[in-house]
């Protein structure tokens, strides 16, 4: 239900079908695993036991996934923002 | 842009369940790694991110075809477009499981509206058949727990 309310949040997707959600679902599984794998490996590169942004915000995830390239950059430029604000 | 305005957009999109996704994330990685609260926060966009890149290049696909409803080959199509394809196969996996699971509902839906389509009378003998059933096996139940004591009795 979440997955289909934020594929709806688009104005320009229509109708979805009953099975979509299954695959997205599926198809987020996978990515967040890959996500997941490749951003320990970077910390592990690093020596460190915490996983943190600057992990996430490599050139080795951004070479893996360069369709969310732009996105994690911008969410990283106000990262700080994010966390003052969450902490308050 | 603002920073703020990103943390407001943030909040006013639909997200996916902070908790429950950061059970999934620390269920992949091993126990002994920790995960900073803005590496969470950064995943958990990322997921978003990649629902709306598949949501949207679903329904381009899905226009080209010149559908109207996002069908479960247009997300298939859209993986391999967006550079995802070694997904495909597994994620087509889990839709031929997800129609074996819901063929199999069906039929047991279809089973109890079968159930419901009897008469009245059918409906009212079945009910005396299986309480003539259950109170057979009532009393020989019964019989079989008072046998036993029967042969204590015979003993002392």
């Amino acid at each position: 239900a979440r997955i289909k309310k934020i594929m709806q949040a688009d104005e320009d997707v229509g109708k979805i079908a009953l099975a979509v959600p299954v695959l997205v679902s599926k198809a987020l599984e996978l990515f967040l695993q890959d996500l997941c794998d490749r951003t320990y490996e970077i910390t592990l590169q690093r020596g460190a036991k915490t996983m943190n942004s600057l992990h996430l915000n490599s050139e080795t995830i951004y070479n893996g996934f360069p369709i969310i390239r732009e996105r994690i950059k911008d969410l990283q430029d106000f990262q700080p923002n994010w966390l003052i604000m969450y902490r308050k | 842009m603002e920073p703020m305005d990103i943390v407001g957009k943030a909040k006013e999109d639909a997200s996916l369940p902070k908790a429950t996704m950061t059970k999934i994330i620390k269920e992949m990685l091993p126990p002994d790694v920790r995960v900073a609260r803005d590496a969470q926060d950064l995943l958990i966009e990322c997921c978003v991110e990649f629902i709306n890149l598949v949501s949207s290049e679903s329904n381009e696909v899905c226009n080209k075809e010149e559908r109207r409803t996002i069908a479960p080959e247009h997300v298939l199509k859209a993986l391999g477009v967006l550079g995802f394809g070694e997904y495909i196969e597994e994620v087509y996996a889990a839709y031929e499981q997800h129609k074996l699971e819901t063929m199999q509902d069906s039929l047991k839906g279809a089973k109890w509206s079968n159930r419901a389509e009897m008469t009245e009378e059918e409906a009212l003998a079945e009910q005396q058949r299986m309480f003539a059933e259950a109170r057979a096996r009532m009393n020989g139940g019964a019989i079989q727990s008072k046998e036993p004591e029967a042969d204590q009795s015979l003993e002392s």
